[in-house]
This record gives structure tokens, C-alpha cells and sequence, in this order.
């Protein structure tokens, strides 16, 4: 029997021919669905392509008509590129890897209106999803001030502040139990380490030999005696270390318990702000007031430019570790695809340069013409082994923004990250924003919006800048009074404003420093005109608050003094009471060695006596 | 027609057709077809080995439609299997890594977990559902195939106008 079926060999052929034709005929409807899909998939909303066309003798590939939908609004375009041209390289393709060594793009427009709809049923993205909790979780704990003049309308009723909406009282209580409960613990310990009883038998054995001689006790007598006052100057010198140890412990707890009535002041300080906030008497404070008009503003801001730092690590991840996507979507289990990138290999998808050249509506502030170039971005920088470069300019003006500039480096190469990013402005329409607490609506109209963040490592630095010297005020629901007519006058006397946001910290949880020339317009105004409303209004709060945590405090302090004095004083006493008696012993074994003879003597110098009074070996 | 032609010729192959051993040999290749994700490289290859040796081709197609369900039942375990190797075995990475960055091997998409662990699975398979089914062929032409010729349903069938239709799946 024949093992080979020769015959069909030429079937075969003929089949896979056939195929081969069919893939060529085929592959440009093959790419298209497959740059849909993939797209689609990352951007989260329909990618849409015209057509496709691939041109394997030169290895270029033409996609025109490309759509991609904005994901949070899908009746409009992210991004519509009428032509893109694309040269690929087609040998690494045998390793499913792409590389493409330039793109080109034409006729590039943000925001066009879609004819239907390019939402899709997303599936839930946890790794997003949990990035943004966290986000989010952090911007919850950003303490951003309250800012009302509500307070200075009225009377400061102090009895609004109630006492169990006080820390420092709660602060005060905690101390007071700690101090009580360390003061048992540390009188138990003495008391199981008790050294009365030591004390009082080698007193009485001390007494016991008064007077004692050769005759008196005899000559096997006085060795015994002298190891019976060694073995008790032993048990001396063990309960002493015993309370030094204990008075160690006293000493560390009770710096502890200093410690947390130390921090009684900033409790107390928190108190003095809150009962502010409750009663709504603002601080005069520049540096107060700026957080509170425009750090919501800003951490809205800070938050978007923390997410995409993020994204950027998840889609250019540093390293050469194996990562793990989803398998691809069939009707068996899609399981797990891993991807292995190798230090001496191309990474699995890299755009060499890519040129757009894009023409934004002439209509819009920002419209014109633009070039934007990208080197080196890819799926895996530590194998591309450069960094990825963007950086865009406005090449014609059409209306709106003198300038536009934006350069970026993302540096992924090594584990620690380093990405810089800077965004200038100039001549741009900059937010609206109603100020929280106030009402009133600053519109900043065309000014310098920059932007600056800088990523090394898990820490980053930034600023943002809004500054504008056409500033339109819009009283909105600021209300009528004294102290609002001042602000208003203060507010809508000013043209010229700027809001500075730094950040400076850990990637998971920077601080943010928010200044604005508005504040100090603010602070100025009412400095002058409420300092003295103000300030009588903070001494009724400062006493009232002073008035309720007074008490617990000295509690807490006499707790604490409580807890040192009763232990330690014991523990001093004690050990008088033992380097005494120690002493008396030492004293004791000089006199019974001179009682002894000479050779005597030199034995029980280098040799352990038995409890017989013999000597029994060397030390 | 193509399908009756097939399953015609599957008949006649369990029948008469062909040795008990490449039926077996064509029953073990097509289960690789049902036992792994089908749009693979390694079904390419394993479909030209089909071609070129001489085993059956309808077995081949029966060990498809018979492990096809077996498959989905088994992702789990390939899933496992796959994963065990792929991401739990840090000595295997850079054997995985040099695959990875070859040619043309990435396109079999050996790195996914169910396609590794389905193919392991299916090559450890492979010689037991080999000496099963040559078991199974010879079994069934000897005792099985005689009796249901003698069965009264069967003669009855043979004597009534469907039998007309089972002889369209005679060997011809």
C-alpha cells in the first residue's frame, strides 16, 4: 500500500492556488474589516473605512473615507481623514508583525456630523474602568475649600457648632483611653515583674550576716555564704534589667502619647476651619480663596491629563514582559493571546513617521492649517528601543488662535517612564466658568492656554495656564447685600486674569496648587473693606471653639501626665531600692572573702563553689 | 448533492472502502479540525496531509463532525492547558519569545491559550483516537455491518423503494 497519495497532489495545488488568488482578490475588503475591527475595538465606537487598497509590488496601502467615531457622542466624527497613504514593509507581515515606515494624511477634519449612529454595545473594560475609579477616588480626597460670603450677610450664630461635630474632642477622648489602658497595661507589668519580694529577702540576708565571721559560720560555711549572696545579686541584677526594660517601654509609649497631644493643634486648627465652613465666614486668604473659585475647575483637568498618562502606559507599555490580551472573537472560547516581544526582534506594530497635514473648519477659533508629524510610535518602545515623538503647528491662520504649538516625547524605552508634553495656545477662546460659592460667571475669552506635564518614574510635575486680558463677568445668581456688592465691584472692575494650576507628586495621588490673580483682586477688596466684619466674626468662633475642646484636652494632657508619673515614679523607687540593697550584697561578699584564707580565696576566684561550700570546677 | 456524495462515500468507506487502518489515520487527522479552533495554519497543514497521504478523506470529514462538539465541550481544559503553558511557566518564555519573533510561526497563533492547549491536546489524542477508531471500524464490519444485514428492517428497507435511496451511498 502506498503511503502517498500522488494523485491529489494536484488537487491540492490547484486548491491552494485557488485560494492564494482568492486572498489577493480578497485582501483589501480583508484589511479594511480587519482595521474595523481593530479600531473599533480600541476606540470603543464604530471605525469606518471606504476602501482599502493594498498594493503588495510597492507595499504601500491606501485607506480613504476613514471614519472614527467620537465614543461619548456617536452621531459625530472624533476624526475623519478623507486619504491616508501608508508604506509597509511587507516581510515582518510573515511574522504578524506590522511595520509601517511612513503615513501620509490628507484631508483630515475633527468633529464632522455622522449620517447614523457609531455607538456600539461595549463590552465593560475593567483595566479603564478600575483606572478611573481610582482617578476618581483621588480626586474625592483633594480637599478643595468652600468659598461662600453667606456668613458675613448675617449673625455668626456660634451655637451651630455642636460638639460631636468637632474632632479635636474625639481625638481628646481616644488619648485619654490610650493613656489609661497603656498606664494598666505598664502597672500589670511591674506588678508581674514585682521586685519587692527580691528586694526584701536579700535585705533580710544582708541583715542576716551582720557581724558573721569564721567561727560563726565555719570554713565550708562562708563559700557557701558568699554564692548564696552571688546567686542574690543575680537575681537583683535580672530585676533591674527587667524594669529598665519596662521603663524603656513606658518611655517609648509615653513619647507616642506626647505625640498625639501634639497633634491636638491641628485638630483643633481643622475645628477652627470647619466651624468656618459652617458658618460660612470665608478666609481673606489669596491662597484660600483661588482653590476654592477654580480648583474644581482644574482637578476636572488634572483628572483627564491623569487618565491618559495611564492609557498611555497601558498601550505603550515599557518593558519586554509577555502581555495578555482578550483572543480573538469566534464562536469557540476565545481565550488568552499573549505576546512575547524579543529585545533583538520588531515590535508587533510600528509607525516609522507619520506626516498629517490637516485643514481645520475656517469657521472655528481654530481654524487653518496644520502639520503634525509622529516618529516612533509603537506597540512596544523597549524593542523599537526610542522614544516616541509628536509635535504639531499651526502652518496658516485662518481665524481664531495667533498660535498653536504641542510637542510631546513619550519615552517608554526603560521601566521608568519618562513622558513630557507642552501645549501652547495663544489667542485661543478659553473656558467659561461659574465661580462655585459666588455665582458669578467669568467668561475669559481669547487668551494663552499652556500646558505642561512632566512624567519621570511614578512622579510627575505640571502646570496649566489660562490667561486672559479680555475677561467679561456675568453677575448670574450672585445675590444682593453689602458684602456681594463688594465682590462685584471687585470682580467686574478686573480684565486681565490668570488661573495657574501646578501639580507635583505621585502619579496615583499628586497635590494640586491652584493661584489666580482674581483671588488676590478678591482678597484685596475684602480685606479692606471686611477685614474688621471678619475678624470679630473669627474671634466669636475661635472662643466658642476654644470653649468646647478646652476640657478634653486637659483631660487628655493630664491623662497622659497620669500614666508617666504614676508608673515611672514606682519604677525609680524600685530600682533605688535594688542598686541599695545590690550594693549592700557586693559589700557583704568583700568582707566574707577576707575572712578566708589566701588559697582559698584564689579558688573561689576562678572556680564556681558548690552549694556544699566546695569548689567544683573551673569558670 | 456534494453533502450526499460525502456522506455516500462515508458510508462505503466504513463499509468496504479502504483498510480499518486509514480510515483510523483519517478519523485521528480530522479531529484535529473539531478538537481546534478550525481558522488555523495547523489545519491548513494537517488538511494537506489529508490530501497527500493515503488515509480517508470522508473519515477525515467524520472526525471533524464527530470531535467538533467534543472541542467546545474540552475549551475549558485547552484554555487551562494553554494558559498553564503560556503564562505560568516562566522557563518556557524564551522558547515562546523566539517562536514569537520567527516567521511565519506567530501566524498560527500558537499564542493563544485554547489554540496551544486544543493542539497539545489534540496531538496527545491522536494515537489513542487512532487504535480507537481502527478498533471501531473492524468492530463494526465484523459484527455490526452482517447483522443489520440480516436485520427484517433492513431487508424490508432493501426490498422497498428507499432502498433506492441508502444504494446512493454504495461504494461505487
Amino acid at each position: 500500500m502506498r503511503i502517498f497519495r500522488w494523485k491529489a497532489a494536484i488537487p491540492l495545488g490547484l486548491f491552494l492556488t485557488l485560494a492564494g488568488v482568492g486572498w489577493i482578490f480578497f485582501v483589501d475588503t480583508a484589511v479594511e474589516r480587519a482595521i474595523e475591527a481593530i479600531g473599533t475595538a480600541i476606540v470603543g465606537a464604530k471605525v469606518e473605512l471606504e476602501e482599502v487598497d493594498v498594493q503588495f509590488r510597492n507595499g504601500s496601502v491606501v485607506l480613504r473615507g476613514l471614519q472614527v467615531t467620537d465614543p461619548d457622542a456617536p452621531m459625530t466624527n472624533l476624526v475623519e481623514v478623507a486619504e491616508m497613504v501608508a508604506q509597509v514593509r511587507m516581510l515582518p507581515l510573515l511574522e504578524k508583525k506590522i511595520y509601517i515606515d511612513t503615513v501620509a494624511m490628507r484631508g483630515v477634519k475633527f468633529g464632522t456630523e455622522r449620517a447614523s449612529s457609531g455607538a456600539i454595545e461595549k463590552p465593560p473594560d475593567p483595566e479603564a474602568g478600575a483606572m478611573r475609579q481610582r482617578i476618581d477616588a483621588w480626586a474625592e480626597r483633594v480637599p478643595i475649600p468652600e468659598f461662600s460670603l453667606a456668613g458675613l450677610s448675617g449673625t455668626v450664630d456660634v451655637a451651630a457648632i455642636r460638639p460631636e461635630s468637632l474632632q479635636t474632642p474625639r481625638v481628646a477622648q481616644g488619648i485619654v483611653g490610650a493613656a489609661d489602658s497603656a498606664r494598666q497595661a505598664w502597672a500589670s507589668q511591674l506588678e508581674a515583674i514585682n521586685p519587692r519580694p527580691v528586694i526584701d529577702s536579700a535585705q533580710a540576708f544582708v541583715n542576716s550576716l551582720e557581724g558573721a565571721s569564721l567561727r560563726s559560720l565555719g570554713l565550708r560555711g562562708v563559700p557557701r555564704a558568699i554564692s548564696t549572696l552571688r546567686s542574690t545579686i543575680t537575681g537583683i541584677t535580672q530585676t533591674r534589667d527587667a524594669l529598665t526594660q519596662l521603663e524603656s517601654s513606658v518611655t517609648g509609649g509615653v513619647a507616642d502619647l506626647r505625640q498625639r497631644v501634639s497633634s491636638l493643634a491641628e485638630a483643633r486648627a481643622a475645628d477652627l476651619a470647619s466651624a468656618r465652613n459652617l458658618l460660612k465666614i470665608p478666609s481673606l486668604s489669596a491662597p484660600d480663596i483661588a482653590p476654592a473659585l477654580f480648583g474644581q475647575a482644574a482637578l476636572g483637568r488634572v483628572q483627564r491629563l491623569l487618565y491618559w498618562a495611564k492609557m498611555a502606559d497601558r498601550y505603550l507599555p515599557p518593558g519586554l514582559d509577555p502581555r495578555r490580551r482578550q483572543g480573538p472573537d469566534r464562536i469557540r472560547l476565545s481565550g488568552t493571546t499573549i505576546e512575547f516581544p524579543g529585545r533583538r526582534s520588531l515590535p508587533g506594530f510600528t509607525i516609522g513617521v507619520a506626516e498629517i497635514d490637516l485643514q481645520l473648519d475656517t469657521t472655528a477659533s481654530t481654524g487653518g492649517s496644520y502639520r503634525a508629524e509622529i516618529t516612533d510610535l509603537t506597540s512596544s518602545p523597549s524593542v523599537l528601543g526610542r522614544p516616541m515623538r509628536i509635535s504639531a503647528a499651526r502652518t496658516e491662520a485662518s481665524s481664531g488662535p495667533e498660535a498653536i504649538e504641542f510637542a510631546a516625547v513619550l519615552d517608554h524605552v526603560t521601566a521608568s517612564v519618562r513622558d513630557s508634553v507642552g501645549l501652547s495656545l495663544t489667542g485661543v477662546a478659553l473656558p467659561s466658568i461659574t465661580l462655585p460659592g459666588l455665582g458669578v460667571r467669568i467668561d475669559f475669552g481669547r487668551g494663552v492656554n499652556e500646558l505642561t506635564f512632566v512624567r519621570t518614574g511614578d512622579s510627575v510635575t505640571g502646570r496649566l495656564l489660562w490667561s486672559s486680558s479680555q475677561v467679561s463677568w456675568d453677575r448670574g445668581s450672585l445675590g444682593g447685600g453689602r458684602v456681594n456688592e463688594i465682590v462685584w465691584r471687585a470682580l467686574s472692575s478686573v480684565r486681565s486674569v490668570d488661573v495657574e494650576v501646578r501639580i507635583s507628586g505621585s502619579i496615583d495621588g499628586p497635590s494640586i496648587a491652584v493661584r489666580s490673580s482674581v483671588a488676590r483682586d478678591i482678597s484685596r477688596s475684602l480685606q479692606r473693606e471686611l477685614r474688621n466684619e471678619v475678624a470679630a466674626a473669627e474671634r466669636r468662633i475661635r472662643a466658642e471653639v476654644e470653649r468646647l475642646v478646652e476640657q478634653p484636652i486637659a483631660d487628655a494632657r493630664a491623662q497622659v501626665s497620669l500614666a508617666e508619673t504614676s508608673v515611672q515614679g514606682l519604677i525609680a523607687q524600685h530600682r533605688q531600692r535594688l542598686d541599695d540593697v545590690r550594693a549592700q550584697l557586693e559589700t557583704r561578699v568583700g568582707e566574707l572573702r577576707r575572712l578566708l584564707p589566701f588559697s582559698y580565696q584564689y579558688q573561689l576566684s576562678t572556680s564556681v563553689v558548690s552549694p556544699s561550700g566546695q569548689p567544683s570546677g573551673n569558670r | 448533492m456534494l453533502l450526499l456524495k460525502i456522506i455516500q462515500k462515508l458510508i462505503a468507506t466504513l463499509n468496504s472502502d479502504g483498510t480499518p487502518g486509514q480510515v483510523a489515520a483519517g478519523i485521528a487527522l480530522g479531529s484535529a479540525f473539531g478538537l481546534t479552533p478550525f481558522a488555523s495554519l495547523h489545519n491548513l497543514v494537517i488538511f494537506g496531509a489529508v490530501f497527500l497521504f493515503n488515509v480517508s478523506f470522508p473519515a477525515a470529514m467524520l472526525g471533524w463532525v464527530i470531535f467538533a462538539p467534543v472541542g467546545f465541550l474540552l475549551d475549558p481544559l485547552f484554555d487551562t492547558i494553554g494558559r498553564m503553558l503560556l503564562v505560568d511557566s516562566p522557563n518556557l518564555v524564551p522558547m515562546w519569545t523566539a517562536l514569537y519573533n520567527m516567521p511565519v510561526v506567530p501566524l498560527s497563533n500558537y499564542n493563544n491559550t485554547v489554540v496551544l492547549g486544543s493542539f497539545l491536546g489534540w496531538v496527545v489524542l491522536f494515537v489513542p483516537i487512532f487504535f480507537f477508531a481502527r478498533w471501531g471500524v473492524g468492530a463494526y464490519r465484523q459484527h455490526v455491518l452482517p447483522r443489520l444485514e440480516k436485520m427484517k428492517f433492513i431487508r424490508a428497507m432493501k426490498a422497498s423503494k428507499l432502498y433506492n435511496v441508502y444504494q446512493w451511498f454504495q461504494a461505487e
